[in-house]
């Protein structure tokens, strides 16, 4: 296991910004009180920490870009007790981390490879630390996909990146929202139907699919049936967690710890695992 | 490491030796005419004639309710204070080898991938004087899951009663041995006894490997919501587990100050896995009891090398409404 120390207590950080991202989803910028220049620890993309806001109690959040890169940063949906109350906290209040937990998404094992994202409305979360990995690397890479599925155009995560990332040479964006709505003059429809539309990469390609239940068992079927093998396609799976360190069991499926087994596998794990979704 | 006899009148004064010592001591007491462990101050506080108390002695290790920080807040600075965490030296007297077994369950979920400073700092200061069975009731299974009434296994001295006037006492470990050595003047040379001759007969009624290979095709069969029917998700069966670990972590706080609380949890709570949009992956009672018999049966004995469960029949003693784990056991491996 790493070298982290706050496997129990969390380390304090101060909320430096925060960005209204879509409805009810919000980007708190943070810096790490008792760490040099405020940075945060050394993470993979596809890790997560654990989030405290004083008070209320903590949840398990993935993780941003790689800190080398980027300001460090949690985007959060509110949606229950202690999302709530982050969602009520503002610039200069003080949050816990604990962190980061969990295996990450593969990188060097797929170079060479081409890189195919689906995402499901704020699946786009976890998976844009691994988009952001591979296009600073992208002459490593094979053709790079990224399909993303919302419900309404406002519902698009990460527009300002969306907007780079439809013009960034060697990357291949493909949007489609749920109903036709005014304004919108781009794909309809759920984003495992956009696979059908696009000549997608079957030979050496790497997928990574995050969304809700629904619409992850969609695209796996469209995925498996375009030739991609079942380990050739990675997720991230959600479980309520509470200690993030392989004791407490909330997370347990099967033999597997999401928190420390996890939370990214790949479908052929993820189908022998019972109660996966 | 040696085999040693102490007269029964003798252990008021080996408690007494205990204590002065430094060491507090837990054993099993009556209360309200229920058999639980807890704090004495000497030996005739003790309780005796019963098969099993009602909680295992997993407490010493792992508390109901633990504190593992406190916060407080000063305008908008939030300063942490970690918990001291220096458990009290603990000598937990009258522990039956089905317990003491479980100790050993606890710990290894405890040390898996992160090791947990506050489970294994309180393993480390307990010593245990295990006490073996001379009875056992129709509940009473360890001899199905690799215990015996009289297994070594976990405890650091074991205790058998030989006679009306005298215990066996086996040292195990160097724990035991300090004990001993506290107290030399109290202990004779035990001759060759017969131990087995004092314990109870407790038949074997299962298969435990057998059930390991049986459960990984079961998964998906109806017997998990035909056994788990009359279930009503109370939770009674893992608090009164000796090798359920399961918990939960809560904040409480008033405003400015807060702690954050470690608590048992239970995997037959439907909250268990509840996520935060309502989402449930074992949204039914069956999916909770049968998470409960694979754990123990099939997933640790391949994760931690040891079956989570140690025969103590608490479980089945506990159930309001009568689920009997060996009979469901047994039907378990009567499916096809």
């Amino acid at each position: 296991m790493s070298e982290i120390n706050n496997t129990t207590i969390p380390e304090i950080a101060t909320i430096e910004e925060i960005k209204d991202e879509i409805v009810d989803v919000k980007t708190f910028y943070l810096s790490f009180d008792e760490r040099k220049g405020g940075k945060a620890p050394q993470f993979k993309s596809g890790q997560f920490v654990m989030c405290t806001v004083f008070g209320a109690g903590e949840f398990a959040v993935s993780l941003p870009p790689s800190p080398e890169n980027d300001r460090f940063h949690l985007t959060v949906r509110k949606v229950g007790k202690v999302t709530d109350a982050l969602h009520e906290l503002f610039a200069g209040d003080k949050v816990g981390i604990r962190g980061p937990f969990g295996n990450g998404f593969p990188f060097d094992e797929i170079k060479g490879k081409n890189v195919i994202y689906v995402a499901g409305g704020i699946g786009l979360i976890p998976l844009r630390s691994s988009i952001m990995h591979v296009m600073q690397n992208k002459e490593k890479f094979g053709r790079i996909l990224l399909f993303l599925g919302a419900r309404t155009p406002r519902e698009l995560m990460y527009q300002y990146n969306l907007k780079d990332w439809k013009t960034a040479p060697g990357f291949e964006t493909y949007i489609t929202i749920d109903n036709p709505v005014p304004g919108w003059d781009g794909e309809n429809g759920f984003v495992h139907t956009l696979l059908k539309k696009v000549d997608v990469p079957v030979k050496d390609t790497i997928a990574f699919v995050c969304g809700p239940p629904i619409m992850f068992n969609a695209v796996i079927k469209e995925l498996t049936g375009l030739g991609i093998s079942e380990e050739s396609i990675v997720s991230t799976l959600e479980r309520h967690m509470k200690c993030g360190i392989g004791k407490c069991q909330h997370c347990s499926i099967g033999r597997t710890l999401v928190c420390t087994d996890g939370p990214v596998y790949t479908y052929r794990q993820i189908k022998t695992l019972g109660e996966q979704i | 490491m040696g085999k040693k006899t102490i007269n029964v009148d003798s252990l008021g004064e080996l408690f007494h030796k205990i204590k002065s010592g430094g060491k507090r001591i837990l054993a099993p007491v009556e209360k309200d005419g229920v058999i639980l462990f807890g704090e004495v101050a000497s030996y005739p506080e003790v309780a005796t004639g019963y098969i099993q108390t009602v909680f295992s002695a997993k407490e010493a290790v792992l508390p109901r309710f633990e504190e593992i920080l406190r916060f407080s807040s000063e305008g908008r600075d939030v300063v942490i204070e970690e918990e001291s965490n220096k458990p009290v030296p603990t000598v937990v007297f009258g522990v039956r080898p089905c317990d003491a077994k479980s100790l050993s369950v606890i710990k290894a979920v405890f040390e898996r991938d992160y090791p947990d400073i506050f489970v294994q700092s309180k393993i480390d200061s307990t010593t245990v004087i295990g006490l073996s069975c001379v009875n056992s009731d129709e509940y009473c299974f360890c001899t199905s899951v690799g215990g015996a009434p009289g297994d070594t296994a976990g405890s650091d001295l074991l205790l058998t009663r030989i006679n009306d006037a005298n215990y066996l006492a086996e040292i195990i470990t160097e724990k035991g041995e300090s004990i001993v050595s506290s107290a030399p003047e109290l202990f004779s040379e035990a001759g060759n006894v017969d131990k087995d001759r004092h314990l109870a007969q407790v038949n074997r009624q299962f298969d435990l490997d057998e059930l390991e290979k049986r459960l990984p095709a079961l998964f998906e069969s109806p017997l998990w919501a035909g056994q788990s029917l009359r279930c009503i998700g109370c939770g009674a069966c893992s608090f009164v587990c000796p090798s359920c670990t399961c918990f939960d972590i809560q904040d409480e706080t008033d405003g400015a100050r807060g702690i954050r609380l470690r608590c048992w949890d239970s995997c037959g709570f439907a909250q268990f896995t509840l996520h935060t949009s309502g989402h449930n992956p074992r949204g039914v009672q069956s999916k909770r009891w049968r998470q409960r018999i694979m754990h123990k049966f099939s997933y640790q004995p391949g994760e931690l090398g040891t079956a989570g469960c140690v025969g103590c029949g608490r479980c089945s003693r506990a159930c309001p409404v009568d689920m009997n784990i060996l009979q469901h056991i047994k039907d378990i491996l009567e499916a096809r």
